[in-house]
C-alpha cells in the first residue's frame, strides 16, 4: 500500500554553541573558535547526511555585553556559513541560559514536522559570569529540553569559572579544561563531532545517557591523542596548567 | 465494530540482539460485547531486561480487568454523553463513583501485573547472563528481592468501547488517537508531562497508580474509529497531522483494499517504517466502525483534503512572502554592492590623490633639498664673498677717493690754464693754433666760432 510508503521526515538534533565573546577571549582565543568551528562544520554535515536517524542544525549564540544568535534559527550544518565571532564587552553567561532556555521550546527553535532529539549544548567560556549566572541557570534548569540533552563545556584557561561550568553541565565530567591554542582547537572538534554522533542516533540499548557516553567518548579521544594541555572533568588540578594563547597564527 | 492489532520488532533491535519488547491486544469480546484495544511498550534499557514478559503480561492483566470491570459495572453508570478527562492524579469534579471504579480497574492491574512478575522470577529466577549490563547497585537491588518491577517496566495504554459508553486509559508514552462521528480528529486522553523524548511514566513506577489519566464517555455509539499506537509510531510520524493521516491511511486501506489486504499490508508495512523511522518497536491496536466506513473515511479525507489544500495555500504564501523577502534582500544585496563599488571607486580616487599628493610633496621635499643644496651652498660661499665684497668696497672708497683727487688735480690744472689764458687774452679753451677742445667738452658739431 503507498499509504504506508510515503517517505518520513527525519527527526532533528540541534547543536547550541554557546560562545563566550567576551573581551578577555579577543586573539588567540577567539580566533581559535572561529576557525575551529569554522572547520567542523563540514564534518558535522558529514554526519548529519550520512544518518538515517536525524539530521543535524546548528545554532550559536555568541554572549558579552548581551546576547545574540549569530542565525536567527538553527541551520543546517551545509548551510551554515560561519561569521567570525568578534570579541568585546563583558560575560553576561546568565542571560545566555536564559536566552537558551527561551529557544529551547516548541514555539520556537524546536519546532520540526520530524520530532526531535535531545538537543546538545556546547559551552565555550574563559572567564567568570559578570551578571546573575544563578538566575540564568535556574530558568535553564527548568526546560525539559535542556535537562534532557547534552550538555558540555571548554573551560579556556585557568581564568574560566569552572565551578559554573560544572552547574552547567549538571555534571563537573562534563567540563573540558584547555589551555592552549591547539587543544582548544582539537578539543572543539572532538567535542562536537562526539555530541553530533551520539546525540543524532536512536537511544542505544545501553544504559548510561547520551550525556554520559558523549562524556565517555571525549576523554577516549582526548586519551587517544591527548592534546599538550588538556585536562577532563578536573575541576581543581593540584597546580593549574600555564596558559599559553600567544601562538595564533 | 471490528479491529486489528499488530506489532513488530524495532529495526536497532536487529543490532542489539533484543526481542520485541511491544505487546498489543485487539479484541471482542462476545458474553459483554466489548471491544479492546491495548498496546503496551517494554522499556529498552538494561535495567529492564524482562520488559517483553513484562508488556506481554501487562496486555493480559489488563485484558481480564477489562473484562471483570465491564462484567462488574452497570453500564448505566458511565452513561453521561459528556466526555470526562483525568490527567494523572486528577479526579473530575462530580464524577466520583466512576473515579472511584476506574481507579479500583488500574490498582486491579497494577496488582495483578506485579503478581504476574512475581511469579514469573520465582518459575524462571533473574540469571547471571540477563543481569550482563545492568548497573551494579540496580544488579544489587534485583538481588535483594527489590525493584523486580523495573525487570518487567511497560507502559500501558487501552480503550474499551462496552455497550453504551467506552473509556480509554494510559500510563507512559504512546498516543491514544480518536476519529469521532462529527469528523474531529483527537486525544480523548490528557497528555502527562512527564513524558517527554526518552522518558516515560511506566507501571513499574513506585506511585503507579497516580500515572494513570483516562477519558470516558457514555451515551452514544461510541467514536467512529480508535487508534493506539507505541512511540515507535509516533516517534517515526511525529504526534500531529502525519500520525493522523497514517491512521486515516489504514481506514482509506480498509475501503479500497479490504480487512485481510489491509491487515497484511500494515504488518508488513510495519518493520519498513521502524527502518525508516524510529528504529524501535512498532505496535499498533485499532478499534473501527465498519458501518459507513466508507462515507466516514471519506469525510475524513475530504477534511484532510481541505486541511491539505489550505496548507498547500499557506505553503504558497510562505513561499510568496520568502521569495519577497529574497528579492528585497537581492535588492539590498546589490544596492548595498553599487554602493561598495562607488565607495571602492571614490576610494580609488582618494588613494590617486594621495599618490599624488605624496608625488607632490615628494618633489617639494626634493626642490627643498636642492634649495636647501643653495642655501648651503650660498651660505658657505658667503663669507668669501663678503670678504671679497668689504674688498671691493674698499677699492671702490680707495677709486673714488682717486677718482676725487684726479677730478681734483684737473680742476687744478683747468684753474691754472684758464688762468694762463687770461693772461695770454686767449679764450677760454683755444689755443694758439685754434680753438682748444677741452679734455671734457664733446665735439657735438656746434664747434663756437
Amino acid at each position: 500500500m503507498p499509504v504506508f510508503n510515503e517517505p518520513m521526515p527525519r527527526r532533528t538534533m540541534v547543536l547550541f554553541f554557546l560562545v563566550d565573546a567576551s573581551s578577555s577571549m579577543e586573539g588567540g582565543k577567539i580566533g581559535a573558535v572561529n576557525d575551529a568551528i569554522r572547520n567542523v562544520l563540514p564534518m558535522v554535515n558529514d554526519i548529519s547526511v550520512n544518518n538515517n536517524d536525524a539530521e543535524i542544525r546548528v545554532a550559536v549564540l555568541k554572549f558579552s555585553s548581551g546576547v545574540e544568535w549569530v542565525y536567527s534559527e538553527p541551520k543546517l550544518a551545509s548551510d551554515f556559513e560561519w561569521l567570525d565571532i568578534q570579541a568585546a564587552g563583558l560575560t553576561d553567561m546568565g542571560e545566555a541560559c536564559r536566552e537558551l532556555s527561551r529557544k529551547l521550546s516548541r514555539s520556537a527553535f524546536m519546532k520540526s514536522e520530524g520530532g526531535f532529539f535531545a538537543p546538545a549544548v556546547i559551552l565555550l567560556s574563559d572567564g567568570h559570569p559578570t551578571d546573575d549566572f544563578a538566575a540564568g541557570l535556574n530558568s535553564l534548569k527548568r526546560n525539559k529540553w535542556f535537562m534532557k540533552g547534552i550538555r558540555v563545556a571548554i573551560a579556556i584557561g585557568n581564568d574560566a569559572d569552572k565551578d559554573a561550568l560544572a552547574q552547567f553541565c549538571l555534571d563537573k565530567e562534563g567540563v573540558f579544561d584547555v589551555h592552549d591554542i591547539e587543544s582548544l582547537r582539537k578539543v572543539i572538534r572532538l567535542v562536537a563531532l562526539t555530541t553530533s554522533q551520539i546525540g543524532s542516533t536512536s537511544a542505544t540499548t545501553a544504559d548510561t545517557t547520551k550525556q554520559g557516553q558523549v562524556i565517555a567518548a571525549v576523554k577516549q579521544g582526548i586519551e587517544n591523542n591527548k592534546p599538550s594541555s588538556v585536562e577532563e572533568g578536573k575541576l581543581e588540578p593540584a597546580e593549574p596548567k600555564k596558559d599559553n594563547w600567544t601562538d595564533w597564527d | 465494530m471490528k479491529g486489528y492489532n499488530h506489532s513488530c520488532m524495532g529495526e536497532s533491535h536487529k543490532t542489539t540482539g533484543k526481542p520485541c519488547q511491544d505487546s498489543s491486544l485487539y479484541l471482542f469480546d462476545e458474553e459483554t460485547g466489548t471491544h479492546i484495544a491495548i498496546v503496551c511498550d517494554g522499556h529498552g534499557g538494561n535495567r529492564y531486561f524482562r520488559s517483553d514478559r513484562g508488556s506481554r503480561l501487562l496486555v493480559e492483566v489488563t485484558r481480564d480487568t477489562i473484562l471483570e470491570f465491564v462484567r462488574g459495572n452497570p453500564a448505566e453508570l458511565f452513561s453521561a454523553p459528556v466526555l470526562v478527562q483525568a490527567g494523572p492524579g486528577d479526579h473530575p469534579e462530580g464524577y466520583g463513583i466512576q473515579d472511584a471504579a476506574l481507579t479500583r480497574l488500574f490498582t486491579s492491574i497494577i496488582f495483578r501485573w506485579q503478581e504476574g512478575i512475581e511469579q514469573d522470577a520465582r518459575l524462571d529466577p533473574l540469571s547471571p547472563e540477563e543481569l550482563q549490563g545492568v548497573k551494579p547497585e540496580h544488579v544489587k537491588d534485583f538481588q535483594e528481592g527489590r525493584e523486580l518491577e523495573k525487570a518487567y517496566g511497560s507502559t500501558l495504554m487501552a480503550y474499551f468501547q462496552a455497550r453504551g459508553y467506552w473509556v480509554a486509559f494510559h500510563i507512559g508514552d504512546g498516543h491514544c488517537v480518536m476519529f469521532s462521528d462529527d469528523g474531529r480528529i483527537f486525544e480523548p486522553v490528557p497528555w502527562d508531562e512527564r513524558c517527554f523524548l526518552n522518558s516515560t511514566t511506566s507501571i513499574c513506577d513506585r506511585d503507579a497508580l497516580a500515572g494513570f489519566r483516562y477519558a470516558w464517555q457514555g451515551g452514544g455509539a461510541g467514536p467512529f474509529a480508535v487508534f493506539l499506537g507505541s512511540d515507535g509510531v509516533d516517534d517515526s510520524f511525529g504526534d500531529g497531522e502525519r500520525l493522523h493521516a497514517f491512521y486515516l491511511g489504514i481506514l482509506r486501506s480498509l475501503v479500497e483494499e479490504g480487512e485481510e489486504v489491509t491487515k497484511r499490508s500494515l504488518a508488513e508495512a510495519l518493520p519498513g517504517i521502524s527502518a525508516r523511522g524510529s528504529h524501535d518497536d512498532m505496535s499498533v491496536s485499532f478499534v473501527y466502525d465498519e458501518k459507513g466506513l466508507d462515507e466516514k473515511t471519506r469525510m475524513f479525507a475530504m477534511k484532510q483534503l481541505s486541511e491539505m489544500r489550505e496548507e498547500l495555500e499557506a505553503a504558497g504564501k510562505d513561499i510568496e512572502a520568502l521569495e519577497s523577502k529574497r528579492n528585497a534582500l537581492s535588492a539590498s544585496y546589490s544596492k548595498l554592492q553599487e554602493s561598495i563599488e562607488e565607495k571602492e571607486k571614490a576610494n580609488d580616487g582618494i588613494i590617486g590623490r594621495i599618490a599624488r599628493i605624496r608625488k607632490l610633496i615628494r618633489c617639494g621635499e626634493e626642490e627643498c633639498s636642492r634649495l636647501d643644496e643653495k642655501r648651503k651652498a650660498w651660505e658657505s660661499s658667503k663669507p668669501t664673498l663678503d670678504r671679497q665684497g668689504e674688498k671691493m668696497r674698499i677699492e671702490l672708497k680707495y677709486a673714488t677717493n682717486d677718482l676725487e683727487r684726479a677730478r681734483a688735480t684737473e680742476s687744478g690744472i683747468i684753474s691754472r690754464i684758464e688762468s694762463l689764458e687770461g693772461f695770454l687774452g686767449i679764450r677760454q679753451g683755444e689755443s694758439e693754433e685754434g680753438p682748444a677742445t677741452g679734455p671734457h667738452e664733446q665735439d657735438d658739431g656746434c664747434s663756437q666760432l
